[in-house]
């Protein structure tokens, strides 16, 4: 019995060798890791997600952003990363609004359209086919670019800034008859946006 | 030779040790004040010797800070434990029906304890979230990291090349298997503060050339290992990646680093992978669906009362696809691994749970049938014992 | 003589049983005990007012009652009426407890001899409490006392503010004179009110005043709806127990929905303003309307609610603590003259007590609906600890006779059910359980039989220090006597070890089938082991002749400390923290305690010279 107790300590001792193996093709998902809770009965359960050290640095260091909340949408409390976050419930469905920020360019114009098509079951699309479904469009005074993305049972209306150095992502992304049908309230809302700007 | 044997069986070893335990255990639950549940279970209950530190937030640290009690660690005494229940059953224990409840205590504790050894050395615990109507097909580990590097060429599939975080260790290499790379460890720290260069922090000089080190100006500030019970240590490491033909690069890979960056990719002639480095995930031949999520809570209050999720799972092989409602005190056991409703986020839209798997899972509920039929007995008989005597009285 | 003394200790024992139920004293007109029974939904359950303002004057005072500036005492729901009815009157009222005012730091605040202030006093310091709320640790385990009671102040401000709002809005005296005719001009603004904010939205012409009001209303509902504390308004029959229910801010907001205004709310406006105007007739009749209007919608909770008044009122812990006592010091009596007829009394007197204590945690599983289950927090450990202590004393004084089991186990219930009370300040104890610990099954199993082991050492402990007593100082301590009690030390650590193993083998296979660990090595879990790990050094000890009577005793105490340092001293640690609950009052009394034993076990080994019982001297002899 001793003798089978060491064979057993050696084989856990044997787990770190390098490996390789094949999964089912996966999409790059725009989801964090979340952290199950400590599960004693003091704590609470958390029902936030927690954001890993460096995001948090990189999204406080980013400017204040301010806006008028659309007639029927609800402000919910902006949390971690995000700057705002808002939410238009409707017969129809519900969607989210959300603003965030990161440093640089993130990929590039392509990279984050395509992320957003791919939120959305749509394909992933060429440079030659943005003009589709985006349009330049002023947001706090400066230059950003419009996408209307129309997928079957979710779509995104957004807006990509670049803006001294970094982008902000405002985006609605649901049900989409909720979604084009606040299409006006999007723009209304992307027109209220002001962010604080050092440089001019 | 059987003056050693009767050492080992005496009673007064027993007692002796088990006072040694409850030593052991009183200054391991002070232990978890400073380094939480999870090392201190390494170095006090997983070890030989465990040595106990004076703290620095009690009263007269300033005198005593030197203080150090050395003590015999968790598997030194369930060892001793063992070897004197064994001896003294050799030695002193004559089978008899009157022992016959002591004996299956004993039997059952002996097995209690292995069943313990058996979870620590083989029991895996990880934790895999899913969003409602979507469906995971990994579960990734808690505080494990690994270095991979994923080919996402093939049409159908996904091949992913992992190396344990235990390998980067600065100035070694590893061959990535089955590829023609090979990864060279610059440094490697366990935590760290990663961010965008500002002045007044110390950071590490960043010999990256390559990916989000460069396109984003991110650079890193080790710090020290945390083991607080919600916190993920920043495992991040400079790597260089190299080719047959030479260099390919250095990057800068970091489990903070994920899918809200643009992917870091490595390019060798026609292939490329993305390199990334994350928490050890565990694939599984089939993918947990979830239905829905429920959070009931009390009326008018947050407190929750009850969390139940409706699962779907769906296995390569479709005679093991299982529906299945796991919620609290209820879990799913399915193909070795079980799940516990452990947790939610993002407002009720994702359900957490706990994947264990245990191979020994069934022990301890065997020992605890030994040791309750045993108890049973022995007080039983005693308690009779005690009634007539006290009836003859 | 000997029969009067039994007869008196009798009688002494009823009245104090009576004392609980005797109704309570109203010198008003207003039917108090009726508004004392009005259902309202808060921290998940339905309860009476009575529970309310008693477990908000608990945290705010530490104390049930409240003495006006007039000198008169009032009890908590009159106290309550005040506070959510006359709130002008009720700020004079000293009830929040400040233990070291001049602490706090806070320039004109402290009253020389005061520990008690009211809302007035406070007032005018209100900025520096919240600047300093703002400052200290968030972590509540890492607090200092300051910090702590500068938090207790905060909190205790903010439940006296969001009760006292919970039956009608925000506002002056005057405005609570005219409450039913403020919701009906309300409700009567709310669809020209719309009318006009379309209008103005659309930007045509609009009424600026009729809007402005009506923006006014709805603000003022939407701030009520996030200050009030109590739920009062039940939905629309037929009800749901898991149903929200509404507080008066979310009902009057609900209004502009379409929806009539509930007429609990206008109930309650009619009982603030025949309070108000001291007509008790018209108070009366509303408050009869508001119970028929329950007892139609709830016919299944309105007896619960009614029991839990009566409860609250019978207090049956605190006359089992009283009787206790009594039977203690009956005891001791006993000891000294009258010893047959007091034992005898203090017998029956024990079982009278213990009958209180059981209907007492009886009621409380009445009152949550957790048949079986006896701890749900730490409070009820507390009480049950006491409980099975005295259920292990009445058995063991039927075997043994001679007045220590009683003794003991009336010690053991008196202690624990003072610790009890000093765990329900901080608000209502029959709270709802979190999700993970919420089985009926395992609280019912588990929980109690590691509740009961606690209270098994406890007991062993209690009897190993009279041994040390009696040994010490009582010369009529003989050798049998002795060999009683270690029998007894013995049989119940036997029982404590079993039940304690039990228990924690229970608790292993809830964490198994709750997140796959049997052994987590939690401090908790740790604690039960190290009292499994102490019965089994005791038996093991004494049935290897390593210990003798001395050895036994002190092994016993060492257990009780180890139980203390299992059910209080893991609670103080905060894992991972850093906190090791050194601010807590609870650290002080548990190293008290600790000391306390020690010392007893340092008595113990004071040589046999020094023992002036028979046993005592008789190991002297043998020894020398």
């Amino acid at each position: 019995m001793l003798a089978g107790i060491a064979l057993l300590c050696l084989s856990a001792c044997d787990q770190a060798q390098p490996v390789s193996y094949q999964i089912p093709k996966e999409q790059r998902a725009d989801t964090i890791p979340t952290m199950a809770a400590v599960t004693t009965p003091e704590t609470s359960a958390p029902s936030k997600m927690n954001v890993l050290p460096g995001m948090q640095q990189a999204a406080n260091a980013a400017g204040e952003v301010d806006f008028i909340t659309p007639e029927g949408w609800q402000k919910i409390a902006a949390s971690g990363i995000r700057k705002a976050t808002l939410k238009v419930t409707a017969d129809t469905g519900s969607a989210e609004i959300t603003i965030l920020t990161f440093p640089g360019d993130v990929g590039g114009r392509l990279a984050n359209i395509n992320r957003w098509r791919g939120q959305v079951g749509l394909e992933a699309a060429t440079a030659e086919d943005l003009p589709a479904y985006t349009i330049d469009y002023n947001i706090s005074g400066h230059r950003g670019l419009y996408v209307r993305l129309e997928g079957e049972t979710q779509s995104i209306l957004g807006a990509l800034l670049p803006f001294h150095g970094s982008t902000w992502f405002v985006k609605m992304l649901g049900d989409t008859a909720t979604v084009l049908a606040n299409e006006a309230s999007m723009k209304q809302f992307l027109d209220s946006i002001v962010l604080e700007d050092h440089a001019h | 030779m059987k003056a050693l044997l009767q050492f080992f069986a005496s009673l007064r070893l027993t007692v002796v040790l088990l006072a040694l335990s409850m030593v052991l255990i009183f200054f391991g639950t002070l232990a978890q004040v400073e380094t939480g549940i999870w090392k201190t279970q390494k170095d006090y209950f997983e070890s030989v010797l465990a040595i106990w530190a004076y703290p620095e937030a009690w009263i007269a640290y300033d005198q005593l800070y030197w203080l150090r009690i050395p003590m015999p660690g968790g598997y030194l005494l369930g060892g001793m434990l063992l070897i004197n229940l064994l001896a003294a059953h050799i030695t002193r224990f004559k089978f008899s029906a009157k022992k016959a409840g002591i004996f299956l205590i004993h039997i059952g504790l002996i097995l209690l304890l292995i069943s313990e050894l058996l979870t620590d050395l083989l029991s895996e615990e990880s934790q895999m979230s899913v969003d409602e109507g979507a469906s995971s097909h990994y579960s990734q580990e808690y505080r494990d990291n690994e270095l991979v590097l994923i080919d996402r060429m093939h049409a159908d599939f996904d091949t992913v090349h992992s190396i344990p975080i235990a390998l980067l260790k600065p100035g070694k290499t590893v061959a990535v298997p089955e590829s023609p790379l090979t990864i060279r460890t610059v440094s490697y720290y366990p935590n760290a503060q990663i961010g965008r260069s500002q002045e007044g922090a110390a950071p590490v000089e960043s010999p990256a050339n390559q990916g989000v080190a460069v396109k984003m100006n991110v650079v890193v500030t080790p710090t020290a290992v945390t083991y607080a019970e919600n916190q993920i240590n920043t495992a991040t490491a400079y790597v260089e990646v190299l080719s047959p033909e030479g260099s390919l690069g250095i990057w800068l890979v970091s489990n903070v680093i994920d899918d809200r960056f643009p992917p870091q990719m490595v390019t060798l002639g026609e292939q490329s992978w993305e390199i990334v480095l994350r928490l050890k995930r565990h694939y599984y031949p089939f993918a947990v669906e979830l239905v829905d999520f429920s959070h009931e809570k009390y009326p008018g209050t947050e407190i929750p009362f009850n969390y139940s999720s409706e699962v779907m799972v769906r296995h390569s092989d479709t005679t093991k696809n299982q529906k299945a409602l796991i919620y609290m005190n209820h879990p799913l056991r399915y193909e070795g691994l079980t799940f516990y409703q452990a947790s939610f986020a993002n407002d009720d839209r994702t359900s957490i749970f706990q994947v264990v798997r245990n191979p020994g899972w069934i022990l301890p509920y065997v020992s605890v049938l030994l040791m309750g039929v045993g108890m049973l007995v022995q007080f039983g008989m005693h308690f009779f014992k005690f009634l007539k005597k006290r009836a003859t009285a | 003589m000997k029969k009067f003394a039994f007869t008196l200790i009798l009688i002494i024992a009823a009245l104090i049983v009576a004392s609980g139920f005797k109704p309570a004293t109203n010198t008003s007109d207003f039917d108090v005990a009726s508004f004392s029974e009005l259902p309202v939904q808060v921290g998940g359950r339905i309860k009476p007012l009575d529970s309310v303002a008693r477990n908000t004057l608990l945290v705010l005072a530490a104390r049930q009652k409240v003495v006006t500036p007039e000198g008169v005492t009032l009890s908590p729901i009159e106290w309550f009426m005040d506070l959510t009815m006359r709130p002008e009157v009720a700020d004079t009222y000293r009830v929040f407890k400040i233990e070291f005012p001049d602490d706090l730091g806070i320039a004109g605040l402290a009253q020389k001899g005061q520990r008690h202030y009211a809302f007035n006093d406070l007032l005018p310091h209100f900025d520096e409490i919240l600047r300093l709320y703002k400052e200290i640790n968030p972590e509540p385990k890492k607090r200092s006392p300051y910090e702590q009671q500068i938090a207790d102040l905060n909190d205790g401000l903010t439940l006296y503010h969001r009760v006292m709002h919970s039956l009608h809005p925000v506002g002056t005296p005057e405005r609570l004179d005219r409450l039913v005719d403020e919701y009906q001009s309300y409700i009567s603004s709310i669809a020209p009110g719309l009318v006009a904010l379309r209008q103005q939205q659309a930007g045509e012409d609009y009424d600026a005043e009729l809007l402005s009001r009506f923006i006014q209303f709805g603000d003022d509902y939407l701030k009520l709806s996030k200050t009030a504390y109590l739920r009062v308004v039940p939905p629309i029959a037929p009800v749901d127990p898991l149903d929200d229910w509404k507080n008066i801010g979310l009902e009057l907001l609900d209004v502009m929905r379409g929806d009539d205004l509930s007429p609990y709310v206008t109930s309650y406006a009619s009982l603030t303003m025949a309070y108000r105007l001291d007509q008790a007739d018209m108070f009366n009749k509303t408050v009869e309307e508001l119970r028929q209007r329950f007892i139609g919608e709830f016919p299944n909770d309105i007896d619960r609610v009614h029991f839990e008044r009566v409860f609250n009122q019978a207090q049956p812990f605190y006359l089992s603590m009283q009787l206790y006592l009594l039977i203690f010091l009956t005891v001791c009596i006993s000891w000294l003259r009258w010893s047959a007829p007091l034992a005898k009394a203090a017998f029956w007197v024990l079982l009278l007590a213990f009958t209180v204590h059981t209907l007492g945690l009886v009621a409380r599983m009445y009152i949550q609906e957790r048949y079986g289950v006896f701890v749900t927090n730490l409070y009820s450990s507390a009480v049950f600890v006491g409980w099975g202590a005295v259920l292990l004393g009445v058995i063991l004084e039927k075997f043994y006779k001679n007045g220590v089991g009683a003794a003991m186990a009336s010690l053991v219930g008196f202690c624990t059910l003072i610790i009890a009370h000093h765990l329900s300040m901080s608000g209502d104890t029959l709270e709802m359980m979190r999700a993970v610990l919420d089985s009926n099954f395992w609280l019912a199993t588990h929980v109690t039989v590691i509740t009961f082991g606690y209270s098994a050492m406890f007991f062993a402990g209690a009897l190993a220090l009279i041994f040390t007593v009696l040994g010490l100082f009582s010369k009529h301590f003989s050798k049998e006597s002795a060999k009683s009690i270690v029998s007894m030390v013995y049989g119940i650590t036997c029982f404590a070890t079993l039940f304690s193993l039990v228990g924690t083998i229970l608790g292993g296979i809830w964490a198994d089938q709750s997140w796959g660990r049997f052994w987590g090595w939690d401090p908790k879990e740790n604690g039960a082991l190290m009292i499994v790990i102490m019965g089994a050094i005791v038996l093991h000890a004494r049935w290897g002749g390593i210990v003798k009577e001395r050895g036994l005793m002190a092994l016993a105490i060492c257990g009780s400390i180890v139980t203390v340092w299992s059910w209080f001293g893991t609670n103080l640690l905060g894992v991972g923290l850093h906190a090791y609950g050194f601010t807590s009052s609870g650290f002080w009394w548990t190293i008290g305690f600790a000391a306390s034993q020690i010392f007893f076990i340092c008595l113990l080994y004071l040589p046999w010279r020094y023992w002036r019982s028979a046993f005592g001297k008789d190991k002297n002899r043998r020894e020398c």
